[in-house]
């Protein structure tokens, strides 16, 4: 039996069969959950790493089947994909975690984890796509899935958020969709292919595959909240926490930000869409979006809201160090993929925690946070502290090697641009972290809930901490092989820029 | 029995006679109708199985009835087209047969047994026929067990409705039958490979088409002709709207393509055109009608009429002798039947359940009858073709198609229907997570109703994973090769 | 051995205060146990202080590799540094301002950071370790110097922490423009290379202005004298020694003082270095008194050190001749005006004269346009977000209700027009035929 074909597959399943198991539980049944969903998320763990030690040994982990015509289903666990996948699958673990402590006594749990496993399974599958149609596959089971999440506590809010939602991601699909379908009848080949493969085609085809690249861009720009399509997330808050958590840092919004990687990169091939002059235009839209999201992030009082602004701020890194188009940006492209995963989960993980164990969901009301919750403000600074860039943190090595980047293929603008959004990201965290580290605690909290000596409840505080860590790490240890940075230099290198 | 043996049983005309023995038995044996219809329902599909078997060797199927052939006696032919119309009727009856028996009283489903085999009966004939005198009868027995079927729960809106529609039906089959005897005088013959091979465009063939093409577009529902549908597959019993949605419209649909296949694609050049654009309407009429309705009912049958929009294009885009276009169309025909009865069958699943089908007093009924609300989720998924699905795979090469005729029109239409099947489902989705206002009254409703409803929605994702198997059945026989092999 | 021992005290100086300030988060360990921790992470750099050796160690798996180094140039800065954490460390610990136990808890937490990164800028050799362990101090200095709730402090602390961001921004992209042009990042690299090279200018440009950002430079003092006359002197003994002292330090390190600069920006330095002893010199005759002074001493103190800076710019060859006496004069000077700080036994109320007021209120008049420009930005992006949704909403309703407001054939009962389309349908099928 060969285990390479199978391995890609067993990833998606592990995941994918105790989603379907759990939908049929019923609710008291927590501990056959748990054991199923914890079951999934180590199988996975370990499958990945199965794939990673064996990508690094030079075996291939492909999964083909017909899907319709010539077109495949094709799994493939390339560096890019595995990049992406590390990250859900560890993600996944610590957010489940997360979500068994966040909803213990909350209804509807069964659905709640099922769905949630859905979701896990189409975003491994979105990494895991080899061409552009088992891509859009995933990417659409990917909204499928995730829209019960965002309804989720079934109220009139919720129910208009998951709306606005749906018309967002469903339009970008269409667009994806028809983006999809027009390439493969000019092309005949979806297949991603490291620097692209659409250079050799005529020159009568160029127009066309012009207007494609907007159009998949576009659909995919819904997703990573690219600025005018970022409507969606902020609103998207009404959903429990590890739902954001899980919609911001890993699922959804990377889904699109990958997304935008595959394409450029494995599709047009980021010198054929240089040369089309297609590039810079993102490059300038992502830069964008990177100020206007900030400014928006400025005003928010909500906690939650402000996150959401972030990331739509922050996803866009992802998007200008591929739009830059030079292997260095790639590198800080890619590797922010990672980090803003980490950093961005940490803060929401810290926000949940605030609401669950304080009811503190607007930053007016986080007074005095740090002396009642150190341990979880203090993994929540170390977030912010990641997303405004400075060292030791994450979010510094990205922003390096996007100003590198930028400099290396004479893109200065880009300079003041990551500035910008420094200033700007401390402007709206600082005074957050001011107030909790600082300020006077008010006499009693919205909602208290007593977990005894802990600040919060174990399943609570536990993961921001894995995962403030892993952001601490993955800055400090940045040249260590196994690192994100590591891995993303090895992607640039392997996929984009050998000859 | 030896395996020789089997393999000489015709089992094309044990599909026919099957239902119909079984619904005159269940006609005299009212009580037992049930029973009965298990079993026919059951051989049906088997019979299918073994049939499509033989298929595979014999490539297609020819049987000359009490061994007369044309000219004179009636002649049954079957190729991949036709066994994909069976499987959709085997899987929808054996289901709706399971969920059906759960769901009438006893006093309905006495009248209900009779009916359903004839119209299978009708179905299957239809589906095995190669003459189209033949296909008039069938489209008879068909028109008039379906009408019968949507009056059969008494009330007074399924009666208007049924009554609309029988007119509906029968001033469509009789246009239809001006045709085929426009036909006959003019070539003598039925038949459809000798009419194939003598037609010409003269006045005769030009306005026998113009009959049979109005008769059963009136008859299909297209847009602007769809005025009787929404009456009548809203006010009719579950499972009959879940038939007359799946399987009836189908009909007629299939003996226009077969008509266009080996008549009128070379004689017909902007007739194509013209349906096409009615398409359109159709998929935007449809889907925006659907999207203002308040009740879930209504909301599927508006749901159908844009569904049948897609299949429409596909008399434009196989002009320039598209094999792929017929393909998708097969396709979405199919997975549009399994989809829709699964939505039938779940809004009646709901409409039992809260004693109402307002979609805006769905209350959380995500949570309360889960495995309903998967069925109709799951349906949803494929009629908003959506992947992994059946509609999808349809859709994907019929953008396809279109792209590469440069159709932007018809891509454009395909995408923003699309949008609005989203946008229809969802809302009925969204009621379904969210507390409503008025909180109802659970009534119990059957397991087996549930989990046929489920069963047809996970066939149609199924077969967007199957569909390379799916395509080989289709292509048995060749059956898209215009003017060719009947 | 010796070279062993003392790469382990080297590590250990850093690591230790950050094991150290782990724990005292957590809020079960009582305070005794944590009372002490502040001297006791000392020790190792105390240690390193003391043992007359020279020592380079290269930390490969940090960040992107950087190195560690004690020699004899940052001894002196070390010495500094460390006896002004010394005495913040007695002090605190005897303070009675820091009864409240989580406030001393949090409060030790953030110096027992700064400890490490103070101590990991004075001993890095690249301009990269450089960045890293002085913006981190930056941030954690916020925490140990601008803890209360007072109005002043508050406001001393947010100038503070602006000028730390708009600085560490500048030397940020010089650090960047450093990479670009030269691969090395080592101090010695950069003293003879970034001289060569077409981009120096807006390299050293960069670097000037992030360094006089943060180390108080005319007109860039203002978070200073806030910081001195609202801060009590523990923590204001530590202005000059951190912030200060660390800015000097790394200009030095980081600008070409071997190869010098264009005349012209080395002109600018030494002009500024003029402003800023002449301003202080005229605040001080002016009659600034108390806390205030220390401030005007620190200003003279930097501006005496950007003066001779600029002549090491000028010309090639002063560096070397000179070299031996800049290490010291930052060190000692610093330390001397902490001294002054804190044996000022009462701290005297401030005073404003005319001049000052008026540059505080330009400043201010600075705060309040930038808060009406980021008003401004909130309408803009608030009407934007509007216009966009009003877009979106007005758009597919207005489509919706176009269609919906039509007459609908579907309200026809009546079957004449359904028939008629029928009979147009069949004569167009014939017509086209």
């Amino acid at each position: 039996m060969n285990w390479s074909y199978w391995v890609p597959i067993m990833v998606v399943a592990s995941s994918l069969i105790p989603g379907i198991v759990i939908f049929t539980l019923s609710e008291e049944r927590i501990i056959t959950r748990t054991v199923l969903n914890m079951t999934g998320a180590l199988s996975k763990l370990l499958l990945v790493g199965w794939m990673i030690w064996g990508v690094l040994n030079g075996e291939t982990f492909e999964t083909r089947m017909y899907l319709v015509g010539d077109l495949e289903l094709v799994l493939r666990a390339g560096p890019l994909a595995l990049i992406f996948v590390s990250l859900s699958t560890v993600l996944w673990l610590v957010t489940t975690v997360y979500a068994i402590g966040y909803l213990e006594n909350s209804p509807y749990r069964s659905r709640f984890f099922g769905f949630f496993s859905l979701c896990v399974t189409s975003t491994v599958g979105v990494a895991l796509a080899g061409n552009l149609i088992t891509f859009l596959l995933f990417y659409e089971l990917l909204t499928l899935s995730t829209y019960p999440l965002v309804v989720h506590r079934g109220t009139e809010v919720a129910r208009r958020a998951g709306k606005t939602y749906l018309i967002y991601t469903m339009c970008g699909g269409a667009l994806l969709l028809l983006g999809t379908v027009w390439l493969y009848s000019i092309t005949g080949t979806l297949e991603f292919t490291p620097r692209g493969f659409l250079n050799e085609l005529d020159a009568e085809h160029h127009q066309a595959l012009t207007i494609i690249f907007v159009l998949l861009i576009a659909g995919l720009g819904v997703k990573a909240a690219l600025v005018p399509l970022h409507g969606w997330l902020p609103q998207a808050m009404v959903a429990p926490a590890p739902v954001s958590a899980l919609l911001h840092a890993v699922a959804v919004v990377k889904a699109g930000a990958f997304g935008i990687v595959r394409v450029v990169y494995d599709v047009f091939g980021v010198e054929f869409a240089a040369s089309l002059e297609l590039t810079l235009p993102l490059a300038w839209l992502a830069a964008f979006t990177i100020i206007y999201a900030s400014i928006r992030a400025l005003y928010q009082d909500d906690l939650k809201r402000r996150l959401a602004y972030s990331t739509v701020s922050q996803v866009s890194y992802i998007t200008l160090g591929v739009a830059i188009a030079g292997p260095i940006a790639a590198i800080g492209g890619v590797v922010h993929l990672v980090h803003q995963g980490i950093m961005k989960i940490t803060l929401f993980f810290c926000a949940g925690n605030f609401a669950e164990t304080l009811g503190i969901h607007k930053i007016s009301e986080m007074n005095g946070l740090g002396k009642r919750m150190p341990l979880t403000m203090s993994a929540f600074t170390i977030g912010a502290f990641g997303m405004i860039g400075a060292p030791p943190v994450a979010g510094f090595v990205s922003k390096w090697y996007l100003g590198l980047g930028a400099l290396e293929v004479e893109q200065a603008w880009v300079i003041p641009v990551l500035a910008g959004s420094s200033i700007l990201n401390a402007a709206y965290f600082l005074p957050v972290l001011h107030r909790a580290w600082f300020r006077e605690a008010p006499e009693h909290w919205p909602h208290e809930h007593n977990f005894g000596r802990r600040e919060t409840a174990l399943a609570l505080l536990l993961p921001p901490l894995i995962t403030a860590s892993l952001a601490l790490a993955a800055g400090l240890f940045a040249t260590l092989s196994f690192s994100p940075l590591e891995w993303a230099r090895f992607i640039s290198l392997r996929e984009f820029y050998q000859s | 029995m030896t395996l020789h043996t089997i393999e000489q049983i015709p089992f094309g005309v044990l599909m026919i006679l099957a239902p119909l023995a079984g619904g005159l038995l269940s006609f005299v044996w009212p009580s037992i109708g049930r029973q009965i219809s298990y079993i026919v329902c059951s051989f049906n599909l088997l019979a299918f199985i073994l049939f499509s078997l033989q298929l595979q060797q014999d490539k297609y199927f020819e049987h000359k009835a009490g061994g007369w052939g044309a000219p004179l006696g009636i002649e049954l032919y079957a190729d991949g087209l036709s066994l994909f119309m069976l499987l959709m009727t085997a899987l929808v009856s054996l289901m709706m047969t399971i969920y059906a028996a759960n769901y009438f009283t006893t006093d309905v489903a006495k009248r209900f047994w009779p009916l359903f085999l004839f119209l299978i009966t009708g179905l299957n004939g239809l589906f095995l026929s190669a003459d189209i005198f033949n296909y008039y009868v069938c489209l008879e027995l068909i028109a008039l067990s379906a009408v019968s079927l949507t009056a059969i729960n008494g009330s007074i809106q399924s009666l208007q409705g049924a009554i609309r529609y029988l007119f509906a039906t029968l001033l469509g089959s009789l246009t239809f039958l001006l045709g085929v005897s426009l036909l006959y005088h003019a070539y003598a013959t039925v038949d459809i490979a000798s009419l194939s091979l003598k037609i010409t465009p003269d006045i005769y063939s030009l306005v026998a088409l113009a009959l049979m093409v109005t008769g059963l577009v009136l008859k299909t529902a297209l847009f602007p002709f769809h005025f009787w549908l929404p009456p009548a597959h809203s006010s009719a019993a579950a499972p009959v709207s879940g038939l007359l949605s799946a399987l009836v419209i189908k009909a007629s649909f299939y003996i226009l393509v077969r008509l266009w296949l080996s008549l009128y694609s070379t004689i017909a050049e902007h007739t194509d055109t013209l349906l096409g654009v009615l398409g359109c309407a159709a998929i935007l009429w449809g889907s925006l009608q659907a999207l203002r309705q308040t009740r879930l009912k209504l909301l599927i049958a508006y749901s159908t009429i844009a569904q049948i929009g897609y299949l429409f294009l596909v008399f434009p885009l196989s002009a320039s002798n598209e094999k792929q276009a017929w393909l998708a169309v097969s396709y979405l025909a199919l997975s549009h039947a399994l989809a829709k009865s699964a939505m039938f069958m779940a809004a009646g699943n709901l409409l039992r359940y809260g004693n109402h089908d307002r979609i805006a007093d769905l209350d959380r009924v995500a949570q309360r009858i889960p495995v309903t609300a998967a069925a109709f989720a799951l349906a949803g998924v494929s009629i908003m073709a959506l992947p992994p699905s059946g509609g999808f795979i349809g859709k994907w090469l019929l953008l396809e198609t279109a792209i590469n005729q440069q159709q932007w029109l018809m891509v454009f239409v395909m995408l923003i229907g699309g949008l609005l099947a989203a946008a229809y489902i969802f809302k009925v989705l969204g009621h379904a997570f969210t507390e409503a206002d008025i909180p109802h009254e659970a009534i119990h409703v059957p397991a087996a109703m549930q989990w046929s409803a489920l069963l047809l929605a996970v066939a149609a994702i199924v077969m967007g994973l199957i569909s390379p198997q799916l395509f080989e059945l289709l292509n048995l026989g060749q059956p898209f090769n215009t003017r060719g092999t009947l | 051995m010796i070279q062993t021992s003392l790469s382990v005290m080297l590590i250990l100086s850093l690591l230790l205060p950050v094991i150290l300030a782990i724990p005292v988060i957590e809020q079960s360990i009582p305070q005794q146990r944590i009372i002490n921790s502040l001297s006791l992470s000392l020790a190792p750099s105390i240690l390193l202080l003391i043992y007359p050796d020279t020592i380079q160690l290269d930390l490969d798996w940090l960040f992107f590799g950087i190195g560690l180094a004690i020699d004899d140039g940052n001894r002196w800065i070390l010495f500094t540094v460390i006896t002004s954490w010394v005495v913040y460390a007695t002090r605190f610990n005897s303070c009675e301002q820091h009864t409240d136990l989580v406030i001393s808890k949090k409060n030790n937490s953030f110096a027992l950071l700064s400890i490490t990164c103070s101590i990991g800028t004075i001993l890095s050799t690249d301009i990269l370790g450089f960045f890293i362990f002085s913006s981190i101090m930056g941030y954690t200095l916020y925490g140990v110097l601008y803890h209360q709730q007072k109005r002043n402090i508050k406001t001393s602390g947010s100038l503070y922490i602006i000028f730390l961001i708009i600085a560490d921004i500048a030397l940020f992209d010089a650090l960047l423009i450093a990479v670009h042009t030269i691969e090395k990042l080592e101090f010695d690299v950069i003293q003879i290379s970034m001289s060569n090279i077409a981009s120096n200018q807006l390299y050293v440009v960069m670097t000037l202005s992030g360094f006089i950002l943060r180390g108080a430079v005319w007109p860039a003092h203002i978070w200073l004298t806030r910081s001195y006359t609202s801060l009590n002197k523990v923590e204001a003994g530590l202005l000059s020694t951190l912030p200060v002292a660390l800015a000097l330090l790394g200009l030095i390190h980081w600008l070409p003082t071997d190869q010098g600069v264009d005349e012209s920006i080395a002109f600018s330095i030494q002009l500024l270095a003029i402003c800023t002893v002449g301003y202080a010199l005229i605040r001080i005759l002016a009659g600034s008194i108390g806390s205030e002074l220390l401030a005007w001493l620190t200003l003279i103190y930097n501006g005496v050190f950007l003066y001779i800076l600029g002549i090491f710019l000028k010309s090639e060859t002063a560096w070397q001749s000179y070299e031996f006496i800049v290490f010291p004069y930052i060190a000692l000077g610093s330390i001397t005006i902490s001294i002054i700080g804190w044996i000022r036994i009462q701290q005297l109320a401030q005073q404003q004269d005319k001049l000052s007021q008026k540059f505080e209120e330009l400043q201010e008049g600075l705060h309040s346009t930038s808060s009406m420009l980021t008003n401004l930005l909130r309408q803009i992006t608030d009407s934007i977000e509007t216009a966009w949704r009003m877009l979106r909403k007005t758009a597919t309703n207005q489509l919706l209700k176009l269609f919906y407001e039509r007459h609908s054939i579907d309200k026809h009962t009546d079957w004449t027009l359904g028939i008629t389309l029928l009979v147009i349908l069949g004569i167009i099928i014939v017509g086209l035929g």
